[in-house]
């Protein structure tokens, strides 16, 4: 019996409750509980009366009645709601667990999870051996590439960087080695040029192509390849790109540009960014005039604050600018440089072929190119503050003054009343809250500008580092490449007249002859290897 | 005994009020113009620091290769006279030369004159 009216009073709390929420009713008093079956049933009530018509006599009297009355009986309401609901919460999670036990105990459930957990099992064992497979494969195929290198540097004795076998040209350069080999069984079947200029080819299509690293670089190259293919002809692939212009000591194109690049890099923009810097820093940002006079210079000028940020961070953005150009110089040269490298590690070759060529030797196998580009690091992003932030909007700070003094006077029912009795004294105060509204503005403003200040200042040590660390390492590459063009003239004066003796005339060098051009080829390795 | 009306209570309390306003303003403005001067006595040191830095290093680079390029150029100008005239052997020494001069990179002692610089607790001349 206890139950089912308990059960009655529980049902009906939660009708009232519903309709209070649907229909949006407030209690009509805070003392009264609308956790309560009586008080929400009062609440509605009240709210209905309200919307109705004014209270009367009648229900004025009753109100402190129907309060004391539903505070008792609404907590008693309350406790045997809660134990209710407790109660059947007991109910359901008893139901839930017997449930659940016998879905579990039950055979069928047994043997679906057991399934699932070997499927997984075997899932993850699967995936993990197809993983080991697919390391293994690809160990097996770095192996085999870097097999097959060291077979051609051995068999084909040209210089071959790690990496130039690919699973790309595996294939054809396995096919490539294999004439290698014929050769080597039945070395009569081929003249000693014929395998030069095989060796020649793939000393082109292998090590070049692996060194230039980019098709930019490989370019010039493959042209030279594909003629000296499409003609029969490997003169070409001995010569050098501007030996025309070095034997008749014609300034190079290269030379041009860098020196262009070095005039531009020595044209020193920053060192007035920085002396301007130093006079911002001597800046005064107190107070002067009239207001300094007032607080005795200890005030800030909220001006001078402004400006200096904005010369700041002009200053900043001008050295950023500097090292973003030294980023894009750093870029060109980093291609010529790479260019410059690969062409010296081609003549060298070609030196070292033409003594092996003479002396019937191997030299020259282990030959590389330097790989050194220029790194330029520097962080430059500062937090940004917005304009609003870094200065005061004066329209705008009326115009929100303005709009809160109303918005005040509309909803305080009591400061209207005393502003429509004194208007003088409302105003006033209006004036006062503006401001100090002003005054709060710009101390914030001046705050702001103050921290980007700091920001910005404590940024500046990485673009000096950044900038100075870029230019040295620039200057460097600069003063590289001008010597390895320069080394390679003189080699090409060189080299040049005894290549034509040896592979056109077929006349032997000089003992003489051959010492100047082991020197000029070992001189010029030493600067090709020269690092930044 | 006088006892005060209620508005002229609460007269007293808004002055109170507007007092305490402008006293947390005052505050406030002192607060602002004590950090300003904190950040610009910072920011002279932090500014003539990394100038100095700067102008240092800058330096240091000009002299380093101005000096290596002032011989560089010599080996250059001689490489190009033994050039024109055919001469190899004057072209093997001015290779000598360029090598001998190239194949030292500045840049190790550069960095090491920026770290000791960074690290305080180092002297820049050690005698």
């Amino acid at each position: 019996m206890f139950l089912i009216i308990c059960n009655i009073i529980l049902i009906i709390t939660f009708l009232v409750y519903l309709y209070c929420l649907l229909f949006d009713v407030d209690p009509p008093e805070k003392d009264i509980e609308i956790n309560s079956l009586f008080g929400a049933a009062l609440a509605v009530g009240s709210a209905l009366a309200t919307i109705n018509h004014e209270p009367t006599l009648e229900e004025r009297l009753w109100k402190p009645v129907k309060v004391i009355f539903s505070k008792f009986i609404g907590k008693l309401a309350l406790i045997v709601s809660a134990g209710m609901l407790l109660y059947y919460a007991y109910q359901v999670i008893s139901w839930l667990i017997k449930g659940i036990w016998m879905i579990i105990s039950s055979k069928p459930f047994l043997l679906t999870i057991g399934f699932f957990a070997l499927a997984g099992s075997m899932y993850f064992l699967i995936r993990f051996i197809l993983r080991l497979i697919e390391e293994n494969k690809k160990k097996e195929i770095w192996l085999r590439n870097r097999s097959l290198e060291d077979e051609v540097r051995e068999i084909a004795s040209i210089p071959v960087p790690m990496g130039a076998v690919t699973d790309t040209n595996y294939d054809k350069t396995r096919q490539k080695l294999e004439t290698f080999k014929a050769d080597g069984e039945n070395p009569l079947d081929i003249s000693k040029s014929e395998l030069f200029e095989k060796r020649l080819k793939l000393f082109y299509d292998l090590s070049i192509r692996a060194e230039a690293g980019s098709s930019t670089v490989f370019h010039s190259f493959k042209s030279a390849l594909d003629e000296s293919e499409k003609n029969g002809d490997v003169t070409i692939l001995r010569l050098d790109m501007d030996e025309a212009n070095i034997l008749v000591n014609k300034t190079l194109n290269q030379e041009k540009t860098i020196s262009k690049y070095k005039i531009d890099l020595e044209d020193d923009r920053v060192s007035p960014l920085y002396d301007e810097l130093l006079s911002v820093a001597d800046q005064d940002t107190s107070a002067t005039g009239l207001f300094g006079l007032i607080t005795l210079g200890q005030a800030t000028s909220k001006s001078k604050v402004i400006r200096k940020t904005q010369q700041l961070k002009n200053l900043y953005d001008a050295a950023c600018a500097e090292v973003a150009e030294l980023k894009k110089v750093a870029s060109g040269l980093n291609d010529i440089l790479r260019y410059t490298r690969v062409c010296a590690y081609r003549n060298i070759f070609l030196g070292a072929e033409l003594l092996n060529f003479i002396r019937d030797n191997a030299g020259g196998k282990t030959l590389k190119t330097v790989s050194d580009s220029i790194n330029i690091d520097a962080d430059l992003d500062i937090p940004v503050f917005s304009d609003k932030e870094l200065s005061v909007d004066m329209i705008g700070l009326i115009g929100s003054s303005v709009k809160n003094t109303l918005v005040y006077y509309g909803t305080n029912k009591k400061a209207a009343r005393k502003a429509n009795e004194d208007p003088k004294a409302a105003a006033l105060e209006a004036g006062l809250n503006l401001i100090g509204d002003y005054f709060e503005k710009r101390a914030e403003v001046i705050n702001n500008n103050l921290e980007l200040q700091e920001k910005i200042l404590n940024k500046f040590p990485a673009i000096v580092d950044g900038y100075l660390d870029g230019k040295a390492n620039t200057l460097r590459a600069i003063e590289v490449i001008r010597a390895i063009i320069k080394a390679n003239k003189g080699f090409v004066k060189i080299y040049a007249p005894l290549r034509d003796k040896v592979f056109k005339e077929g006349v032997l060098p000089s003992k003489e002859e051959m010492q100047q051009l082991v020197i000029a080829t070992s001189e010029y390795n030493k600067i090709s290897k020269a690092e930044l | 005994m006088m006892v005060p009306d209620s508005s002229g209570l609460s007269s007293a309390n808004e002055f109170m009020g507007k007092m305490d306003q402008a006293m947390d303003l005052y505050a406030r403005c002192k607060e602002v113009t004590e950090k300003r001067k904190t950040v610009e006595a910072w920011s002279k040191v932090k500014i003539t620091e990394t100038v100095a830095k700067y102008k240092a290093c800058q330096d240091l680079l000009n002299h380093t290769f101005g000096e290596r390029d002032k011989a560089l150029s010599k080996y250059y100008e001689l490489l190009d006279k033994a050039v024109d005239s055919g001469d190899n052997q004057l072209i093997l020494s001015a290779l000598q030369g360029i090598s001998g001069i190239v194949t030292s990179s500045p840049l190790s002692d550069f960095q090491e004159f920026v770290r000791v610089w960074d690290d305080t607790s180092q002297p820049l001349l050690d005698f």
